[in-house]
C-alpha cells in the first residue's frame, strides 16, 4: 500500500546567523560561523567565553509589552519562527482544517531564563519573603512554544511538546511527521526553541566539562567540545495531497523517522544506539543506505559524540559512507540544544532544495576516527535523500530522513 | 468603606492598574470594573503581585477572589495597609 507523503510548505528560522531563514542561509551556505564572545551575560567566572547567541533581537519589534509579560525569551523565539514558517506555508486553513493540524514543538529546557531570574531573589534570601513574578509558571512550562503557536494561529490539533535534550526538535519534528503520514493530522507546524543563555545553565555546563574553550570543531582533530546556541525553527508539515491540491510551493519532504534509546550510560554514547535509530530511519522511508547523499550530522564537536557518530554512520551506511557527503552545521549556530534539530531540518531542507550544501567550519585536520567524507567548503549537492542525526545525553537518538522534492 | 479610606490609597491603585495594564490613568475611576477594563484572570493576579509591591502587602487568595472592580479593590488594599500599621 503506498503511504501518504509528507511535504514541508513553510520554514522559519530566528538563529544566531540572523533573524528569519534567508538570513541564516546567506552565511550558512558560506560556512560563515556565529560563534563568539558571549555578550549578554557576565562570563568572568565561567571557564568558558564563547557562544553563539541572537544579536540585535528586540522583542516589542514582534509582540506588544502586554503580550510579552507570559513570553520567556524561548517561547518568543517559537513564535516568531512559527510566523515565518506559517507566512510562507499559507496554509488557508478551514475551521475543520485548524482542528487537524498538530502543533509539536522540541524543548530541553524551557523557560530558563525565567526561571533563573526568578528564583534567584528566593535562593539568595531565604525567609525574606521574597517573591516570583506570577508569569513565572507560564514562562517556564516547557510546552509554552507549542501553545503560544497553538494560540496564534488558532490549531485545535495534537499538540504538545517533546523534551529529549539534543534531540527534543528532531523527535518533536518526526512525530509530526507520523501525525500527517498517517492521516491523523492533514498539517503540522513543527520544530523546536530554545534559549538556555543563562547564568545557571553555564555554570552546569562548566560544570560537565564538555563545552569547548574556543569554538566548535566537529569531526576535527584537536576538538575540545560544544558550543552552546540558542535560536528556534518551525517547519509547516503538509499532506503531499493537500498542498498539490492548493498550489503550494514544496520546498522538501519528510520520508522517514527512525528512534531509538541506547539503554547504556547517561553520556557516553553507544555505536549500537544512533545505528538503530539512522537504520529506523531508512526502513521508515523504505529505502536502501545507498541513496543516502548527505548526511547533517549531530556533530557536536566533542571527543566522545564524533568518533561514535562515525561509527554508526558507517555501520549502517557500509560503503556509502564514503559517499555520503556530511556537514555538521553546529559549527555555524552553535548547539541549541531542545531546537538544533530544527535549525538542522532548516540546513538540510535547503541543501537539498538549493543543491548547495553548507559546510563545516574550524576544521583542522583529520581524526582518523572521525573519517567521514566531510564538507569543508561550500559545494553543490544533488542528492535526492538526506539524513539528519540528533542523538541526545541521556541516549536518545532520533534520525529524519528528508527527500528533495521533485513532483 | 470607601469614605473611610484615603485617596491617596485609591489613587495609587488605579496608578498601579494603569501601569500593569497599560491603560491611560483618566480611563480608570473608582466604578470602574475588572470587566468594563478587560482584565481577565491571569491580569488580576499580576495586578496582585503588583499591588502587593506598592504597598508592601500579602494579599491572601481568599480576598483576592471576590475582587470585581477597582473601589473593592483599592478597599481591600486599604484593609490590609490598615492591619500592617495598626
Amino acid at each position: 500500500m503506498s503511504q501518504r507523503r509528507v511535504v514541508i510548505t513553510g520554514l522559519g528560522c530566528i538563529s544566531p546567523l540572523g533573524p528569519d531563514v534567508e538570513s541564516f542561509w546567506a552565511k550558512a551556505r558560506l560556512g560563515e560561523s556565529a560563534i563568539g564572545p558571549i555578550r549578554s551575560l557576565d562570563m568572568s567566572d565561567v571557564r568558558f567565553q564563547n557562544g553563539a547567541e541572537i544579536h540585535g533581537f528586540v522583542p516589542t519589534e514582534h509582540f506588544d509589552e502586554k503580550q510579552l509579560i507570559p513570553l520567556d525569551r524561548f517561547a518568543q523565539l517559537a513564535v516568531v519562527a512559527a510566523r515565518e514558517a506559517v507566512r510562507q506555508a499559507n496554509p488557508q486553513w478551514s475551521d475543520a482544517e485548524r482542528e487537524k493540524t498538530a502543533v509539536v514543538t522540541g524543548s530541553c529546557y524551557g523557560g530558563k531564563t525565567s526561571e533563573d531570574e526568578g528564583f534567584r531573589e528566593i535562593y539568595a534570601n531565604p525567609g525574606k519573603r521574597a517573591r516570583v513574578h506570577p508569569m513565572t509558571i507560564p514562562r517556564l512550562m516547557a510546552n509554552a512554544g507549542t501553545s503560544w503557536i497553538a494560540m496564534e494561529f488558532g490549531l485545535q490539533g495534537p499538540s504538545y511538546t517533546v523534551s529529549t535534550a539534543c534531540s527534543s526538535a528532531n523527535h518533536a519534528i518526526g512525530q509530526a511527521f507520523w501525525l500527517v503520514r498517517s492521516g491523523i493530522c492533514d498539517l503540522a507546524v513543527t520544530g523546536g526553541c530554545e534559549a538556555p543563555l543563562t547564568p545557571g545553565s553555564m555554570k552546569a555546563w562548566e560544570a560537565l566539562r564538555v563545552v569547548s574553550p574556543d569554538t566548535c570543531r566537529p569531526f576535527s582533530k584537536d576538538r575540545k567540545g560544544l558550543v552552546l546556541g540558542e535560536g528556534a525553527a518551525m517547519l509547516v508539515l503538509e499532506s503531499e495531497e493537500r498542498a498539490k491540491g492548493r498550489g503550494a510551493v514544496i520546498l522538501g519532504e519528510i520520508a522517514g523517522f527512525g528512534t531509538s534509546a541506547d539503554a547504556h550510560h547517561v553520556t557516553q554514547p553507544t555505536i549500537e544506539g544512533p545505528s538503530l535509530a539512522i537504520r529506523r530511519a531508512l526502513e521508515d522511508g523504505r529505502i536502501d543506505a545507498a541513496a543516502i547523499g548527505h548526511i547533517n550530522a549531530h556533530g557536536t564537536g566533542t571527543p566522545a559524540n564524533d568518533p561514535v557518530e562515525t561509527a554508526a554512520i558507517r555501520r549502517v551506511l557500509g560503503t556509502q559512507a564514503d559517499y555520503a557527503r556530511v556537514t555538521s552545521t553546529k559549527s555555524l549556530h552553535g548547539h541549541a540544544m531542545g531546537a538544533a534539530g530544527a535549525i538542522e531540518a532548516v540546513a538540510v531542507t535547503l541543501t537539498l532544495a538549493r543543491a548547495e550544501a553548507p559546510p563545516t567550519a574550524n576544521y583542522l585536520g583529520l581524526d582518523p576516527d572521525c573519517d567521514l567524507p566531510l564538507i569543508l567548503s561550500p559545494e553543490a549537492c544533488h542528492a535526492e535523500y538526506a539524513l539528519s542525526n540528533s542523538f541526545a545525553f541521556g541516549g536518545l537518538n532520533a534520525v529524519l530522513l528528508f527527500r528533495a522534492y521533485r513532483g | 468603606m470607601l469614605e473611610s479610606m484615603s485617596d491617596d490609597i485609591l489613587q495609587r491603585v488605579i496608578k498601579v492598574v494603569a501601569e500593569a495594564q497599560k491603560l491611560p490613568i483618566e480611563k480608570i475611576t473608582a466604578e470602574s470594573t475588572f470587566e468594563e477594563l478587560a482584565i481577565d484572570s491571569l491580569d488580576g493576579i499580576q495586578l496582585l503581585f503588583h499591588l502587593e509591591t506598592e504597598f508592601d502587602i500579602n494579599i491572601p487568595d481568599e480576598a483576592a477572589r471576590e475582587v470585581r472592580g477597582i473601589k473593592e479593590l483599592a478597599e481591600g488594599v486599604a484593609k490590609l495597609v490598615a492591619q500592617k500599621t495598626a
